[in-house]
């Protein structure tokens, strides 16, 4: 008997006018310590059929329909008692955002030891040892502080392996992992994969990867299923649906991840005019003083930093988070103001585009205004002219003029990143940075941003700095690239010289967590 | 010890300041406590007398710097009117204002932290409508028409308690308790029902995030998730209101001292204030100021036990 048979799943959500069908006739069978991968664009209800699995989905406006069975116990039908007996014990899960999915105001070692508490009588002792142990199979030195410590002391990474160790402390024989790495940095999702793996080794735990990530799943994963709109589309060995999808969907999936391929570099005319000029910038943030009346001292978080940026060039900013990118990007748009050396510009109105376009467009404004915005603030233009610059610049982003009186919720991620696009680009400046502009999209949208992107530089020569943790995006993208370590470029270069010919330890370190 | 010694000196001078600004604004206000005290058919000479001998001639700061200093000393100055020490008036007084502060505050726990979390563990439910439409109706009557409501019910209707018949704590504690029990639930119900409605929104919000989900993904029931780990998370933006709640009740117990006929601290503030008698009204207002610094203090103190995110040092 499989460890986990799901059997016709539909799930429904009936919370809008008319239902919504998330899921539809999944099928799907997990042997004991297989490792099986789930892939598909948000929206595509992966997430959804893993939460139905792990029981988080019994709620009023939900229906779920079908089976599923685990060890031949229907976890659909079973009373919430049994259910709540399994949860953490048989059956565990971990998510996406490692950020927010412990609790704040409690310590590690009480979060990780829950499942025991629950689940076991095991003395508080007992416990603790239990923890401490599972605590280093997840590879944190230092347990004995972290056991202490609350969530907000941690790195990103530290919190997942938390929540691995907190997931995996009852020997649970299934672990569902919902995109456990996407929000982490490369070095340390690949110290994440190999964690699973080692897990899934160990203690034989079946593991259900989700992901969106094709490349991801086939290093890790036996079998993969492909969602497609809450439907299966393709199912099978992961190596031969990598090699040779069958459905039209797995191949555009597959073709929009990207790639370290690239456009033959077109040399840019070294006499074009230089647009940014940064020369031996160091930034400081203040520290916190330790005695009463002692001065405020500083924290350099940028060590003299120099480079310029050439008029029509996209350079590249790569860096792990915490590395000083964005305070970077804060100084020279003039956010961030405590800093000496010198910031140069020789355009008016420099840019910049957010990751998050969801929350930094405001939810009470429409496309129109918000795009009108920067022409209201900046120039003398009459209302009718302000309309005729928004419907030219609809059409340079490739939205439909009949989006313009939507508000931001309205639209979907990708839509709303090209209004933050259209926003930045209003005053026509010759200087934008993009900060991480596509890692909050899916894949295939991912692609089409990056295109325009691409465009809106030919058209406009428009200079882009394009901040970014995805090697491959940049490798795509970039005429030149920087690297950034602890507050200082540790390398400069032409993109193609970089990757194939990287000089310094930490570029190396980088490429090969990129899988380059 | 830092924290402690930068908050230390922060409320000392906030009390400088309100002290400054209390005896300044007396200062200001028309109004002359010689005059008060004499009537209005006193001669010139007798009214010039009395200014000297209450030392009002002496120049502004050397009267404020003279007060203040006193003050610190635990010398409030002898009140105009009755002639005997601020200090025994308002030491005599003050225990009836604090208990009845005290226990409409602890009111204000007692129904706002259960109700709170019933209705948000049933959001949407019959049960949490009902508290919310009886939390709007409450929340929207003042103490003073409460406190009227109140004593009609429960003094002449049912009689339990003998409005206007209040009875000092050394004659009859119990008495006194049973009295100040309904004053106190007048200026709680209002308050206790804004706490609900606050911490409700607030366990609300904290349910809808990422680790309550963890925490049902560990097996634990809805009880246990709020219990264990919802409700210290939504404690955290309600613990400001409950310290302004407490030394609202503080300063709004006064009126409703006057509806229920309690001899407290806000009756003698009231006459004092009729009757120009300056050093009383400035000594209550110094410690009212005290109290609710001193509450402040407190909160922020509960609020680093509570949010592990603001560092002790």
């Amino acid at each position: 008997m499989a460890l986990l048979e799901i059997r016709h799943l539909d799930i429904t959500f009936l919370d809008k006018k008319k239902p919504q069908k998330i899921v539809e006739d999944l099928h799907l069978t997990i042997e004991a310590g297989d490792m099986i991968g789930l892939v598909g664009e948000s929206g595509s209800g992966k997430t959804m059929s893993a939460l139905a699995v792990a029981g988080l989905l019994r709620q009023k406006n939900v229906q779920i329909s079908g089976e599923i069975l685990l060890d031949g116990k229907n976890l659909l039908t079973c009373s919430p008692q049994e259910l709540r007996q399994l949860q953490g014990s048989e059956i565990s899960m971990i998510f996406q955002e490692p950020m927010t999915s412990l609790n704040p105001t409690r310590t590690i070692g009480w979060q990780v030891e829950e499942s025991l508490r629950l689940h076991t009588n095991l003395t508080p002792e007992e416990r603790k040892a239990r923890a401490m142990e599972a605590l280093h199979d997840v590879e944190l030195s230092d347990a004995e502080r972290i056991y202490h410590a609350y969530p907000h002391a941690l790195s990103g990474g530290q919190r997942q392996r938390v929540m691995i160790a907190a997931a995996m402390i009852c020997r649970p024989k299934l672990l569902l992992a919902d995109e456990p790495t996407t929000a982490l940095d490369v070095t340390v999702q690949k110290q994440m994969i190999a964690l699973l793996q080692k897990m899934n080794q160990t203690y034989g735990t079946a593991v259900l990867f989700i992901s969106h990530d094709l490349a991801l799943v086939r290093s890790l994963c036996s079998k993969m299923v492909v969602l497609q709109q809450g439907r299966a589309v393709e199912a099978g060995d992961a190596e031969e649906i990598f090699t040779s999808p069958r459905q039209l969907y797995t191949k555009e999936l597959l073709a929009a991840v990207p790639k370290f391929e690239r456009q033959p570099c077109q040399r840019l005319q070294t006499d074009a005019p230089t647009v940014l000029q940064v020369s031996d910038l160091c930034a400081y943030y203040p520290k916190e003083s330790k005695r009463l009346f002692q001065k405020k001292e500083q924290k350099e978080v940028l060590h003299n930093i120099t480079f310029s940026i050439k008029k029509g060039e996209i350079i590249g900013l790569v860096g792990e988070s915490g590395c000083g990118k964005s305070t970077l990007a804060r100084s020279i748009l003039g956010l961030h103001r405590d800093y000496i050396g010198e910031i140069r510009h020789c355009t008016e109105h420099p840019q910049i585009v957010f990751q998050d376009a969801g929350s930094s467009l405001n939810p009470a404004k429409t496309v129109d205004w918000i795009l009108q915005e920067p022409l209201r603030n900046c120039t003398q233009l009459t209302p009718g002219q302000r309309k005729d610059c928004v419907t030219e610049m609809l059409w340079l982003v490739k939205l439909d003029e009949s989006l313009r009186s939507r508000y931001p919720w309205q639209l979907s991620g990708g839509q709303r990143q090209r209004v933050c696009i259209a926003a930045s680009l209003m005053l026509h400046p010759e200087f934008l940075i993009a900060d991480e502009p596509v890692s909050a999209l899916d894949v295939t949208v991912q692609k089409q941003i990056l295109a325009l992107m691409q465009e809106i530089v030919r058209e406009t020569g428009v200079s882009i700095l394009l901040i970014s943790h995805d090697l491959r995006v940049v490798y795509q993208m970039c005429d030149r690239v920087l690297v950034m370590k602890d507050g200082s470029i540790v390398e400069a270069g032409a993109a193609e010289e970089i990757y194939q010919d990287p000089q310094h330890d930490y570029t190396k370190k980088l490429l090969e967590s990129a899988g380059y | 010890m830092k924290y402690a010694g930068k908050k230390l000196l922060s409320m000392l001078a906030t009390l400088l300041g309100v002290s400054f600004l209390v005896f300044f604004a007396f200062d200001v206000i028309p109004g002359d406590p010689a005059l008060a005290q004499l009537g209005t058919n006193a001669t010139p000479e007798r009214l010039e007398a009395l200014r000297e001998e209450m030392g009002l001639n002496a120049p502004f700061f050397q009267r404020y710097f003279q007060w203040i200093a006193a003050f610190f000393t635990g010398d409030f100055g002898t009140s105009y009117s009755y002639h005997i020490p601020v200090g025994d008036m308002i030491l005599e007084k003050l225990p009836i204002s604090v208990f009845m502060t005290l226990m409409a505050f602890v009111m204000v726990l007692v129904i706002s932290i259960p109700l709170g979390i019933l209705s948000a563990k049933h959001e949407g439910g019959k049960l949490d409508t009902v508290i919310c439409t009886v939390n709007q109706v409450l929340m929207s009557v003042p103490p003073f028409f409460s406190g009227m409501l109140i004593t009609l019910l429960f003094g002449i209707v049912l009689r339990w308690f003998t409005p206007g018949g209040f009875v000092s704590l050394e004659q009859d504690a119990g008495a006194f308790f049973g009295y100040l029990f309904f004053p106190a639930l007048a200026i709680a119900l209002p308050k206790a029902a804004m706490a609900v409605k606050m911490l409700r929104s607030s366990l609300v919000t904290e349910l809808g995030k990422d680790y309550p989900r963890t925490a049902y993904s560990r097996g634990n029931t809805k009880n246990q998730v709020l219990r264990n780990h919802v409700l210290k998370n939504a404690l955290i933006p309600v613990l400001t209101f409950f310290g302004m709640a407490l030394t609202d009740i503080l300063t709004g117990s006064i009126i409703v001292e006057q509806v229920f006929g309690i001899p407290g601290l806000g009756r003698i503030l009231l006459t004092s204030i009729m009757n120009r008698d300056y050093p009383v009204v400035e000594a209550i207002i110094m410690f009212m100021a005290i109290i609710v610094i001193v509450v402040n203090f407190l909160v922020d103190l509960l609020y680093r036990r509570l949010d592990p995110q603001i560092n002790m040092e």
